[in-house]
């Protein structure tokens, strides 16, 4: 690889790696009140969640440029008290790819709990378990194939990330630019169409492994799940 | 010595059904017999507050855990009640001492009834691996650990090899002698029902009533 395409390649991974964590607990949450709860506005906060797969992610990057970028009253806050400017930053990219992939990081974890049965924290509560043991002990270990499907999923979808991190973080080379917004400068830039591909099937390279790996572990565990229950 | 009891007297719904239960039990065993569908499980639950009776009143050694009219409704997990379920709801993704420790490490009860119930050799195994009978030995040892005031079995024995199930039956007769413990015990076979209580009861049109006994 090239210079210039190494630092997309593991700009990209170091992103799509800081994305994924910071949803992480809030994915497993949410999939978790979404799979386990009934209370009224469940299907808003469903729709809700779902939103980033249907809204322009350049609106999205917008949308965070006007809340956390430098002139907005949360950015300037960061920015002057914690000296953190996430508008045009490795970490803001991070931040836009989490939010764009946050509905894939949900549904796998969602699946796997709403497939559990529910029959078997009734058990647990009459062994005297509380909620949160119940969540601890049962729930999060059976929903554990859901979470790494979600994890690697929402990797994925980070990996391929254009339009919210454009416009929130804009493509600077070595701070902001991944793979898609290398692949775009080329387009844009570069008269040498095998450069282009180059790049091209690095992305697609990526993307596809972190898929695999995705769609196997999902279908592997729920197998098991389905083992179990026989 | 201090009486232990179960009281209750409910109106629940079984399959569209309002089905009337009423019974007292003291430190002994009580069977309910009769066919599937008849509402033995739903009585069961209604006590362990899985499902809530229509009306009615439920009590455990005298503490109200299920009032309709008083609005009393006590959270499954604070009635203390152990339940051996038809179904074992066993926790697929433990092995064996970790399903039956997961309310209470009580070391003492716990050897007696990995010997009693024969757990020696399985203690490690994964769930998904074991017999009918061993989940059915395992789901019924996990209730008894941890000190229930009361003890709700639902057929908890079936499948279970003979000669053990005997030992098992002496050892609940046992425990609700000495640990004062009230049990209800609802089974298919007549045999197990006789062999551990004079008092058993079955669902006619809808209630709970007292069986005559013919040998």
């Amino acid at each position: 690889m090239t210079a210039f395409e190494s630092s997309a390649f593991f700009l990209s991974i170091k992103i799509g790696m800081l994305s994924t964590c910071f949803i992480l607990i809030p994915g497993i949450i949410i999939g978790w009140i979404l799979a386990k709860k009934n209370f009224f506005g469940k299907i808003l906060l469903d729709s809700f969640i779902h939103l980033p797969l249907v809204i322009p992610p350049i609106g999205i990057g917008y949308i965070l440029l006007i809340i956390l970028g430098k002139n907005s009253y949360l950015g300037n806050f960061l920015y002057e008290n914690f000296n953190i400017s996430l508008s045009f930053s490795w970490i803001g990219a991070a931040l836009a790819c989490s939010i764009m992939s946050f509905p894939l990081m949900v549904r796998p974890i969602r699946v796997l709990m709403e497939a559990q049965d529910k029959k078997i924290d009734d058990a647990a509560r009459s062994l005297g378990a509380s909620e949160f043991r119940i969540f601890l002990t049962i729930t999060l270990p059976l929903a554990y194939p859901g979470i790494l499907a979600g994890l690697v999923l929402a990797f994925a979808r980070s990996i391929g990330e254009f339009g919210a991190t454009i416009a929130f973080v804009g493509n600077i080379p070595g701070e902001t630019q991944t793979l898609p917004l290398a692949l775009w400068t080329l387009i844009e830039t570069s008269n040498n169409q095998n450069e282009i591909i180059r790049l091209g099937l690095i992305s697609i390279f990526l993307s596809i492994l972190a898929l695999l790996i995705a769609t196997s572990v999902e279908k592997k565990f729920l197998d098991r799940l389905k083992n179990d229950k026989k | 010595m201090i009486k232990s009891n179960l009281k209750f007297k409910i109106e629940t719904e079984v399959d569209k059904l309002i089905l009337n239960a009423s019974l007292e039990i003291n430190n002994e065993i009580v069977c309910i017999f009769g066919p599937s569908g008849s509402g033995k499980t739903t009585i069961l639950n209604n006590i362990a507050g899985i499902i809530n009776p229509k009306k009615g009143k439920i009590s455990i050694n005298n503490n109200c855990i299920f009032d309709h009219q008083k609005k009393i409704n006590t959270p499954i997990r604070q009635r203390n009640i152990g339940y051996a379920f038809q179904d074992e709801r066993l926790f697929s993704h433990m092995n064996v001492i970790k399903n039956l420790t997961f309310k209470s490490k009580d070391q003492i009860l716990l050897k007696k009834i990995i010997n009693i119930f024969n757990l020696e050799n399985i203690l490690y195994r994964k769930i998904k691996n074991l017999s009918g009978g061993e989940k059915k030995r395992i789901s019924l040892g996990r209730s008894l650990i941890g000190n229930p005031s009361i003890l709700l079995l639902d057929e908890p024995l079936s499948g279970v090899d003979e000669e053990r199930k005997f030992i098992i039956l002496n050892f609940l007769k046992n425990l609700s002698l000495k640990k004062s413990i009230p049990i209800l015990y609802v089974t298919h076979n007549m045999n197990e029902a006789k062999y551990l209580s004079e008092k058993i009861f079955e669902i006619k049109n809808s209630i709970l009533i007292k069986r005559k006994i013919i040998d």
